[in-house]
């Protein structure tokens, strides 16, 4: 994938060049290539450097021969000659006597002579040219010695005047001459001063090759640096923010844009990493938002079955409504007009008829109710139940009266509802209870706990005849009852209705068969406060 | 201008509008019970809501039908709907002060929210058994026409 992004979007023309090249350079590891671009740029600082060390040791050689010994040997070749021309001026001096006769100057001249030779002879330890023409200088000043200076002291000692000298040392022939020994001399001295160019023209060349060395490496060292730089950038910098503004745009939300990184494997593979994970999100979330709206369009199914439900319950117990109070109507006006035409058992027909006509507009009555609790368009407030209570007391005081009922109660909390429902599922229990009341007065006792953080419990206590447990489930059934219709009256909707009430706010409602005294409704409340504290939450948001 | 002598009080107009022949028997059943309450009326029928326009605005086999005193009108009726009646008389300069209460089966909030946007006097629900139903009848008419002050009687 990487590849082909590179050959489609990075350069096609240096693709189209040298393919197989390149190819094989962009799949090298970002570490192969740091690793060979560092190696080639210590190679050739190294060798700049390396350059510049050995012109700079050749130039300290150079230097130092010229100061430590061609120097030297001038120096040393100048005070031999001027120790030679000494001797030949203490020779002079004696033969001529007189005031010029210095005895010792000789001797002490010749050891000058000899010790400034031996001085030289290191200095030239490098040019055996140079120390052969020392050394023949030397033999011929011990030679002139010998032949000239020693043979005219001793005739001077002895009082040859130096005319005479002079004449037998002519005359002497083949001696050597002082002269020869200084022309010898000379010649080490041309020597020595060609060898003194050649060593400056040596510094010279070194210092400037130097210079060129220090200058190459600085010069390689920089574009070293530089094509660190560009080359890093390359693989590195310019992939990495490519990588990084595609993963921009997908987590902006362009969740459908494709991330792709031209670079070295290392960042290829990121990139394809992230692909495959974003690939991952749009799958997932694909499904989530389909997994959604299977969810709501069922949410909205189940919204227009209920509806239809209800509209059905309603349409149908309205229009059942219609035919039954014509019944009832009719069977009560033959029962007023016609009842002295009708003898007993006509009569009782007639009565049988309008009492199964009551009973259905009750049962009808009821289902209506019933299909009224779930109605969608109920608006929940914030309902005190102790004014649902009073409410339903009032409603009942007839009832509640005639049978001296009491009703205790706790304080009860305000509560989110519907006002009417909190009413009638108080007034179906306390009726309930005096229906189904024993021999004593009827008594209620309603009390109120938290079930958890967010929930009421209520319990609703009476000393009726109470419910077999076994028929703790039937009694929330709609229009089931236990007990024969001549013994107590009623469809046997209440309680089933107690319970849809409580189901519609979320609660849910139960026997407590634990209790053999009467019967124990229980059921539970969401509380009031969490629903506020959101309604508070949701005005801030508001607001803010 | 001729009649300056006390007139003979007038008999009381009751239009109708039902479609079912059992509630029309027993609406009539329990005015003919009335006795004192109420005094015998003229109880004209409409059984749909053309009908019943038709009688108001004395069109057709109308022409020549007295202004009612008030209308007892049902909801669920062929042809016109009684809602739609109840808007055309209420929209209508001439027949807008007639009082009319909707007599219906129905309990249904939308009904009941309706009827009143569009004026109707009173809402009243059918009650189940003869005995309630033609107290209820007696119990509106005599309010309407005996209790309350009706509106003057529209030139013919």
């Amino acid at each position: 994938m990487t590849l082909g992004a590179l050959a489609a979007d990075g350069r096609p023309g240096a693709v189209r060049r040298g393919p197989g090249i390149h190819r094989r350079l962009s799949a090298w590891p970002l570490r192969r290539r740091v690793s060979v671009l560092t190696a080639i740029l210590v190679l050739l600082v190294a060798l700049a450097w390396t350059l510049a060390g050995v012109t700079q040791h050749s130039l300290q050689s150079a230097l130092s021969n010229q100061s430590d010994r061609i120097v030297p040997g001038r120096v040393g070749v100048d005070r031999l000659q001027r120790d030679l021309l000494e001797e030949a001026v203490a020779v002079r001096g004696m033969v001529i006597g007189g005031t010029a006769a210095v005895p010792g100057d000789y001797p002490r001249a010749v050891a000058d002579e000899i010790s400034q030779a031996k001085v030289i002879q290191p200095l030239l330890a490098g040019s055996p040219e140079l120390r052969a023409a020392v050394r023949r200088t030397e033999q011929l000043a011990s030679q002139w010695r010998q032949r000239v200076a020693q043979p005219s002291l001793a005739l001077a000692a002895r009082g040859l005047p130096a005319a005479q000298i002079a004449k037998l040392n002519l005359a002497s022939g083949r001696r050597p001459s002082f002269q020869s020994v200084l022309d010898s001399l000379d010649v080490v001295d041309a020597q020595l001063a060609r060898t003194d160019t050649a060593a400056t023209r040596q510094v010279l060349d070194d210092s400037r090759t130097l210079g060129f060395a220090v200058f190459l490496a600085g010069a390689i060292t920089v574009l070293a640096g530089l094509s660190a730089l560009v080359l890093l950038r390359r693989w590195v910098t310019r992939p990495l923010l490519a990588l990084s503004d595609g993963i921009w745009l997908v987590a902006r939300g362009e969740l459908d844009r494709e991330i792709a990184a031209p670079g070295p494997p290392e960042i290829a593979r990121l990139a394809g990493d992230m692909e495959a994970m974003r690939r991952r999100i749009v799958e997932e979330l694909d499904s989530l938002r389909a997994a959604q709206e299977e969810i709501s369009r069922q949410a909205d199914e189940l919204r227009r079955s209920n509806g239809d439900l209800e509209q059905f319950a309603y349409v149908a117990s309205h229009d059942l409504q219609e035919p039954l109070r014509k019944v009832a109507s009719f069977c009560e006006l033959i029962e007023r007009r016609y009842s002295e035409r009708l003898d007993e058992r006509g009569k009782q027909y007639v009565r049988f008829a309008a009492d199964g006509a009551h009973r259905m507009q009750e049962l009808v009555r009821d289902v209506l109710a019933l299909a009224r609790i779930g109605r969608l368009d109920r608006r929940l407030t914030e309902v005190d139940l102790n004014d649902s209570l009073r409410q339903a007391l009032t409603n009942l005081s007839e009832q509640v009266s005639s049978a001296a009922a009491i009703v205790q109660s706790d304080e009860l909390p305000t509560v989110i509802g519907d006002p009417a429902l909190a009413v009638a599922l108080l007034q179906n229990l306390i009726a309930n209870s005096i229906k189904f009341r024993s021999e004593e007065a009827p008594r209620m006792k309603i009390a109120v706990r938290a079930e958890d953080e967010e929930n009421w419990r209520f319990t609703f206590a009476d000393n009726g005849i109470g419910i077999d447990p076994e028929y703790a489930d039937r009694v929330f059934v709609i229009f089931q009852r236990l007990h024969g219709r001549e013994e107590f009256t009623g469809t046997g909707i209440g309680l089933s209705l107690s319970r849809r009430i409580v189901e519609f706010h979320g609660g849910r409602m139960w026997l407590d068969t634990s209790v053999t005294r009467g019967a124990t409704f229980e059921w539970t409340w969401p509380m009031a406060i969490a629903k506020a504290e959101e309604r508070k939450v949701v005005s801030r948001e508001a607001i803010g | 201008m001729k009649r300056l002598a006390e007139p003979e009080p007038a008999r009381l107009e009751l239009l109708l509008v039902e479609d079912d022949p059992g509630d029309v028997m027993m609406t009539q059943e329990a005015l003919e019970e009335a006795g004192d309450l109420i005094p015998a009326p003229n109880l004209h029928v409409a059984s749909d809501g053309a009908e019943a326009l038709d009688f108001l605005l004395k069109r057709g086999r109308h022409r020549g039908a007295p202004a009612p005193d008030l209308v007892l009108l049902d909801l669920n009726l062929p042809k016109v709907g009684g809602q739609e009646v109840l808007a055309r008389v209420k929209g209508d300069a001439s027949l807008h002060r007639i009082p009319i209460v909707v007599l219906t089966t129905s309990d249904a909030h939308d009904d009941i929210v309706r009827c009143y946007e569009h004026h109707a006097n009173a809402y009243v629900t059918k009650p189940g058994g003869y005995e309630s139903f033609a107290s209820a009848v007696r119990e509106v008419v005599h309010t309407f026409t005996q209790v309350a002050t009706p509106p003057p009687r529209a030139r013919n």
